[in-house]
């Protein structure tokens, strides 16, 4: 800990030394600022909360308010209509707002990875893609199913017209999976994947385990997506004092998601003060999947991979009905550079080349 | 038709084509409102600079409804499938239940404060329930949240309706020696008629907002109201207010349908006292 309150101060004193026109100079008066999360509070979005727990934010001059997003609640609304300055929602969300004239622009992307799968039950045998055909498949809808979609359409289906495989929308809970009322259903590694092992067989009384599953994830599909990012709206990026506080936001951030890769337990335990739905056994599974997600960051963590985004511009421009085929001009590289130079300066690792995936057991129901 | 039994004064009736075009001009006032607003609609955003992604124009919404009509209409067609079932399961059901009540008061008195209390309640919360007790993906689930938002309401419109009969006329029946059955047959039932086609036409107008609100939560790709939220969701609002305008053409329709069949009947049954 003694390390930690060192790396705090070093913090402090750096950030105190760098601060710019947009912050005021006196130290009790922090930028307001909004954060307009994908989702419920849950470990997917461990990195924030703890950057605001362990005054990373306070630290680079901001007062951040996190609010969790929901069923109905879409990031791009929120920050396009102002009620908040910076959002995270997947990549091709992003590219399907754009195209229908919502001016955001993508300025960190977290995730390199795509937790996207979809699963079915071991004894089906439907254990690949291609033998979905004629199949009933689930996915959320909404802007998430592109992925399954392309991955689909690769072994002949048209998941669009309904043509060669039936899609249909699932809720958000797991149950219609347990019952088996389809044959296939999308799940996030960190998130359905984990509530349907969380499950009790009710013919052995014990836990469903991964042996009772296929599991195919869209990354072996070659159909995966860049998911989680940090999005601002164009006009407002456009201002210096803006992109200086954007900077310091995602150096805050990022740093937030240094912290829960040395230290998922602690992670959780934010993650949990803030108010989850499901419990410590589901957010620990999460944690450890979405570090999985993160690490290691072959270009650093926040760094648009361009071969990955011009995939899943692809993927987006074909099952998404875009206008156009997204361009570069979706994400700016200078915020991330400039908040991984601020990283760097303090010594951090931005790469996280020697983190391992630890061995997490779930719970039943999560909790 | 006029040869009903029973004895009542005429309905004054003009002739057709005169009451048609009374009617036709009974609707320029509603049709001058309609044409204000949508043109109010449209220039304002012009005007206003108002995002298109917030509130695109009427004409774009229009244009919108005929590039994809064929997949709007028969996904409406879906979810107008899941709405009339629930409406008849639901509304059929209450119509028995009142009888039921009826005919028994003190049962009647018994569950009736329940009963309005729970036509007071918020059902479509229960949607996502339904979701979990029924396949999501099957339209019986979308029924059943259709079917438990439409019983209340005719229940306790129709058992007020068979219950607010005047004395009087159950005490001619009594001397007339006529059974229970020959009450609600005469008496009850056309008195109700009134009662019972104003909570059906409520109905229908609920049974469409189940079926839509139930799809929100999950359902099958080719129903209106999963293509109304992934298209918001999404930003593609034109289309998500074009399957919005389906609705609405596909709720009117269901309502004018109870609507006539309401206007036939009490025509055909004097004694309700139009």
């Amino acid at each position: 800990m003694a390390t930690l309150a060192a790396a705090a101060v070093i913090a402090s004193v750096v950030v105190g030394a760098a601060t710019t026109a947009g912050a005021s100079t006196n130290s009790h008066k922090l930028t307001k600022v909004t954060l307009q999360l994908k989702w419920v509070t849950q470990a997917q979005f461990a990195g924030y909360y703890a950057a605001k727990a362990k005054g990373y934010y306070k630290a680079q001059g901001m007062d951040v308010s996190i609010k969790p997003g929901g069923p109905s609640i879409i990031p791009e609304q929120v920050v396009a209509g102002g009620q908040a300055q910076f959002g995270i929602d997947w990549l091709s969300s992003l590219m399907t707002s754009r195209d229908q004239g919502v001016d955001i622009v993508n300025i960190a992307q977290v995730f390199n990875k795509s937790g996207l799968t979809l699963i079915s039950w071991k004894n089906t045998g439907l254990d690949r893609v291609s033998e979905l055909k004629g199949k009933k498949v689930a996915n959320w809808l909404g802007g998430n199913e592109f992925e399954v979609f392309a991955a689909l359409a690769k072994f002949g289906m048209d998941p669009l017209h309904n043509k060669g495989v039936t899609i249909v929308k699932q809720p958000f809970s797991m149950g219609f999976f347990i019952k088996r009322q389809v044959d296939a259903a999308s799940a996030m590694t960190y998130n359905e994947l984990a509530q349907v092992l969380e499950e009790k067989n009710p013919k052995t009384h014990k836990l469903y385990t991964l042996k009772n599953l296929n599991v195919i994830p869209m990354q072996k599909v070659g159909t995966s997506m860049l998911e989680d990012g940090i999005f601002v709206r164009g006009d407002w990026i456009k201002s210096a004092s803006n992109q200086a506080l954007a900077k310091k936001f995602v150096a805050a951030s990022l740093k937030g998601w240094l912290w829960c890769r040395g230290h998922q337990a602690a992670c959780v335990k934010t993650v949990l003060a803030n108010g989850t739905a499901l419990g410590k056994g589901h957010q620990t599974w999460m944690m450890n999947e979405i570090n999985a997600l993160i690490w290691p960051a072959k270009l650093g963590i926040g760094a648009m991979d361009p071969v990955a985004y011009g995939r899943s511009a692809k993927i987006v421009k074909t099952y998404g009905t875009l206008k156009k085929l997204p361009g570069r001009e979706a994400y700016r590289t200078d915020i991330a550079k400039a908040a991984q130079a601020i990283l760097k300066r303090q010594h951090l690792d931005i790469y996280g080349r020697n983190w391992r995936k630890a061995n997490v057991k779930v719970t039943p129901g999560g909790n | 038709m006029s040869t009903a039994p029973v004895a009542v004064q005429a309905i004054p009736r003009g002739t057709l084509a005169g009451r048609v075009g009374r009617r036709a001009l009974d609707w320029v006032p509603a049709l001058a409102v309609l044409v204000l607003v949508f043109v109010v609609w449209q220039e304002s955003i012009a005007i206003f600079h108002i995002k298109k992604f917030l509130a695109p124009q009427p004409t774009a919404i229009a244009s919108t409804f005929w590039t994809n009509r064929h997949e709007l209409i028969s996904a409406g067609w879906f979810t107008f499938q899941e709405a009339l079932g629930g409406f008849a399961i639901g509304s059929g059901l209450a119509l028995v239940v009142a009888m039921v009540l009826a005919r028994w008061r003190g049962v009647g008195r018994a569950l009736m404060p329940y009963m309005i209390a729970a036509n007071a309640i918020p059902i479509i919360a229960f949607a996502p329930i339904m979701n979990a007790w029924f396949d999501p993906f099957s339209k019986g689930s979308k029924m059943a949240i259709a079917a438990v938002l439409c019983f209340f309401p005719v229940l306790v419109n129709t058992l007020r309706g068979l219950t607010s009969v005047r004395p009087q006329s159950i005490e001619l029946m009594r001397s007339y020696a006529a059974g229970e059955v020959e009450t609600f047959r005469r008496v009850r039932i056309p008195t109700a008629l009134p009662f019972i086609f104003t909570s059906l036409k409520i109905a229908t107008v609920l049974a469409m907002i189940g079926a839509i609100v139930g799809e929100y939560f999950g359902g099958a790709f080719t129903a209106l109201g999963v293509l109304i939220d992934s298209r918001s969701t999404t930003f593609q609002f034109k289309e998500a207010w074009a399957g919005i305008g389906v609705a609405c053409a596909y709720g009117i329709a269901f309502y004018l349908a109870v609507a006539i069949v309401e206007w036939l009947t009490l025509r055909a049954v004097p004694s309700t006292g139009e």
